[in-house]
């Protein structure tokens, strides 16, 4: 009785062992593979493109969804929230960059119109987030 | 040897070397946490290959191109679709020929991209995709003026 216990307990440590390689070969993978980022607040689709370039540097991202919501640091703002959110950073770094993240059914005049806000008040680089499209 | 005492001394082989192996090491713990992390990552991590365009904006302008404005041409784009270039309406093709014939002969030439009304993102980026892809260097969005 106490041998038969005992190889089950075995046979069950050996197949434990396959599913644990598999397990590791996942984790390794999703490690390697998947990118840990801030966790989003809105629902946005960014616009597909061709030529969009991998991000370069640090910048401060902006989302807007669909129905023209805007979310800085996770906080939901409105156009002069966001200015004068944007204004403080670049008093502390003129060189700050802004990255915008918008749906692509967002009307494409209130975006541009954000943009050259945006400008206005001394943004020097501005990006769009796409989608790279294959 | 009796087979009753054959079997004891298996047995006891059998449980010194589990014994053994179980002090070597411990699976159980290392096991869960591995399951942990990789719930973590696969949850935490996103697959999305997002990109980005850059825009240059006049404080940016200023130090790249100068003080001197380029000349550029409107390129228009409307809800449903067609496409205008200095006024003209042309089709994407035609567009593309005329930006790369363009970009041959002055490649500083900046293009500008006005949506009209009701125009999404994705139209907008399609248009600054086709003119970027047929080789304009210089692409900046304008507002519908008026609006």
């Amino acid at each position: 009785m106490k041998f038969a216990l005992q190889t089950q307990e075995r046979r069950l440590d050996l197949t434990v062992l396959p599913m644990v390689n598999v397990v590791f070969l996942l984790l390794v993978f999703f490690m390697l593979v998947g990118r840990v980022g801030p966790k989003e607040e809105l629902d946005v689709d960014p616009p597909l493109s061709q030529i969009g370039q991998t991000e370069s540097g640090h910048a401060i991202r902006v989302e807007i969804d669909r129905s023209g919501i805007m979310v800085l640091d996770g906080r939901k703002v409105d156009t002069t929230e966001l200015i004068i959110a944007v204004s403080d950073l670049l008093r502390q770094d003129p060189a700050t960059q802004i990255q915008l993240k918008a749906d692509a059914g967002l009307d494409a005049n209130l975006l541009i119109k954000l943009m050259e806000t945006l400008r206005l008040i001394g943004v020097a680089k501005l990006t769009l987030v796409t989608e790279h499209a294959t | 040897m009796s087979l009753h005492s054959y079997g004891q001394l298996k047995d006891r082989e059998i449980e010194e070397a589990a014994r053994k192996r179980r002090s070597l090491v411990i699976l159980t713990p290392l096991v869960d946490i591995v399951f942990i992390l990789l719930i973590f990552f696969m949850l935490a991590s996103s697959f999305s290959d997002h990109r980005v365009i850059g825009f240059l904006t006049p404080a940016g302008a200023k130090q790249a191109i100068g003080s001197e404005q380029p000349s550029a041409v409107l390129v228009r784009v409307d809800a449903d679709g067609s496409l205008d270039m200095s006024g003209q309406p042309m089709s994407a093709v035609r567009i593309a020929q005329e930006v790369a014939r363009r970009s041959l002969s002055d490649d500083t030439l900046g293009y500008l991209v006005q949506p009209n009304r009701g125009v999404s993102v994705q139209q907008v980026i399609d248009v600054v995709d086709l003119l970027k892809s047929s080789g304009a260097r210089n692409v900046s969005l304008t507002s519908r003026s008026g609006s």
